[in-house]
């Protein structure tokens, strides 16, 4: 998918009052407790996931972006904040991350993915 | 609010003033917070009444200040009377200004919405090939700006503090340096924006600082971000947009030390804090009578101003029982009636407050630069929220080393603490 595609698609899903959850990381057992609390959520969240081994057998993935896909997407996400519509899952960055919690026992994955969904925008 | 941010916030408003006839219209701000009162005082003490504050808490619907009520947005086209876009404008003070400007446009709200004070220069709600194209500028000066500190540097890890409260750095500092050993760090550069920064990281060891304008240390930490920086680590909980830590707050109470312990750093929750040791003597100490004084900081520039009555009957308490009393000021910031002005630099507050014997503050960052203090102390928390948690502020604030906490709503009995 060209660049400029995927940017409309995102711009698009963003004016339609999607919010989005981008999952850029390997942990199976975060992404299955994210796809379940999503079930419950009788909203538009739109999940957007790095594509890794297994997760192609979830059908409730909006989009499973290939690794090129998802660099630029990041390197959007990094320039800038251009919504609060979007919400990235990540690890292994030059800044804090809420896995932080989940490591050191102050929040459980339940909680976390709570936590970060609590107040998509618009909400 | 800084001096700063509260300068910008003035001019703003004049260069409004001298376009739009303010008193004809209706007026919201955006947003409760410390900021937004202060815009409130600042419009009446121009003779402008502010009609409401918007905001989408529920806590705080029903809150009313200098006759300003709080309102949930949606109700703004119904409050700012027949003709809204006309005759309505609106004013943001607050960081979230792009997600409350979009908010308002999709309620259908056509009139006038101002941000009053640039807080956040990482936002622009567009993917338009313009705003992309601009801020791609802003971040390849945020990559010349850290290659030149590391040249100035070599090559030091660069740590980046991307706001100003010295509550934030004391704690920030407090585990850096387990924080450094764990990951191998040797040597780094702090960056900061403002010298009372600066000082608290002094009092922590004789580590590099580089003081920087806002705008240039957001260009950087934007660049770091960008490409990844494994030189470099950005601490806060909440700035900028990237950082999620403190959305953990929507669902658990976690005290402002274990954020930065456990949430920034991804220590264990025992780790012991480090405790500042590098302190200077005030000069003029001698003058103080010693364990005869009170040292009273009443002004707190992030924080919600407490009720002059409390201030005044504190004054009135400790003069009445022989106790001389100081308000430490900063400034243009004048001194309690009945005590004098004095202004130690931040490294010198603990000695002031050591000499004195007794500190009675409103809670703050200053708080927490003389929490190892020997003195007796008393923190005083307005009764506001913690961001939009359902958390006060003395949940997150708590000082342990403090012997009194105390939430101010009403006439406080000095003569029984």
């Amino acid at each position: 998918m060209k660049i400029s595609n995927l940017l409309c698609e995102l711009e698009n899903a963003i004016k339609n009052k999607n919010n989005i959850v981008i999952y850029n990381m390997d942990n199976l057992s975060v992404f299955e407790k994210l796809i379940s609390m999503l079930d419950h959520y009788n909203r538009e969240v739109k999940l957007w996931s790095k594509t890794v081994d297994g997760f192609e057998n979830y059908d409730n993935i909006d989009k499973l972006l290939s690794a090129d896909e998802m660099d630029t997407l990041m390197s959007i996400y990094n320039l800038y904040e251009f919504s609060d519509k979007v919400i990235l899952l990540s690890d292994d960055n030059n800044y804090p991350s809420i896995m932080n919690y989940i490591r050191q026992g102050i929040l459980s994955e339940d909680e976390m993915i709570e936590a970060l969904t609590a107040k998509f925008a618009g909400e | 609010m800084d001096k700063k941010h509260y300068d910008e916030m003035c001019q703003s408003l004049d260069g409004l003033m001298a376009e739009t006839d303010l008193k004809k219209k209706s007026i919201f701000l955006f947003g409760h917070c410390g900021a937004t009162l202060e815009l409130i005082d600042l419009l009446e003490s121009k003779d402008i009444k502010t009609t409401g504050i918007l905001d989408n808490s529920e806590a705080k619907q029903g809150i009313v200040y200098k006759g300003a009520k709080v309102y949930y947005p949606e109700q703004i086209l119904q409050a700012a009377g027949e003709n809204p876009d006309e005759d309505s404008i609106v004013l943001i003070t607050s960081r979230f200004y792009a997600a409350m400007l979009s908010q308002l446009r999709s309620l259908g709200y056509k009139g006038s919405v101002r941000k009053i004070i640039d807080y956040n220069t990482y936002a622009d709600y567009s993917l338009s090939e313009e705003t992309i194209k601009r801020m791609t500028y802003r971040e390849q000066k945020g990559e010349r700006l850290i290659e030149a500190y590391r040249i100035k540097y070599a090559d030091k890890f660069m740590v980046f503090f991307p706001f100003e409260a010295l509550g934030d750095i004391y704690y920030a500092m407090s585990y850096w340096r387990i924080y450094a050993r764990k990951h191998n760090i040797e040597m780094s550069v702090f960056f900061v924006c403002s010298d009372a920064q600066k000082e608290v990281i002094r009092m922590f060891g004789g580590y590099a600082v580089e003081v920087c304008e806002q705008k240039k240390l957001d260009a950087m930490i934007q660049a770091a971000i960008y490409t990844k920086d494994k030189n470099t680590f950005i601490v806060h909980q909440d700035r900028p947009y990237v950082v999620n830590l403190f959305k953990a707050l929507y669902v658990k109470k976690i005290p402002l030390d274990k954020i930065y312990c456990c949430g920034i750093y991804g220590l264990p929750k025992d780790t012991n804090p480090d405790v500042p040791t590098y302190f200077r003597e005030y000069v003029d100490i001698e003058n103080i009578p010693e364990n005869n004084a009170v040292i009273f900081s009443p002004y707190a520039k992030s924080v919600t101003s407490i009720d002059a009555k409390i201030w005044e009957s504190a004054v009135s308490y400790y003069s009445s029982i022989g106790k001389k009393c100081y308000t430490n000021v900063v400034g243009d910031e004048q001194p309690l009636f009945g005590t004098e002005a004095i202004s130690p630099s931040i490294g010198e507050l603990i000695s002031v407050v050591n000499h004195a014997g007794t500190f009675v503050g409103i809670r703050s960052g200053l708080c927490d630069v003389i929490r190892t203090s020997t003195a007796k102390m008393i923190a005083l928390y307005p009764d506001y929220n913690y961001c939009d948690t359902k958390w006060k502020a003395i949940d997150m604030y708590y000082l342990n080393e403090f012997q009194e906490n105390i939430v101010v709503s009403e006439d406080i009995q000095w003569e029984k603490l």
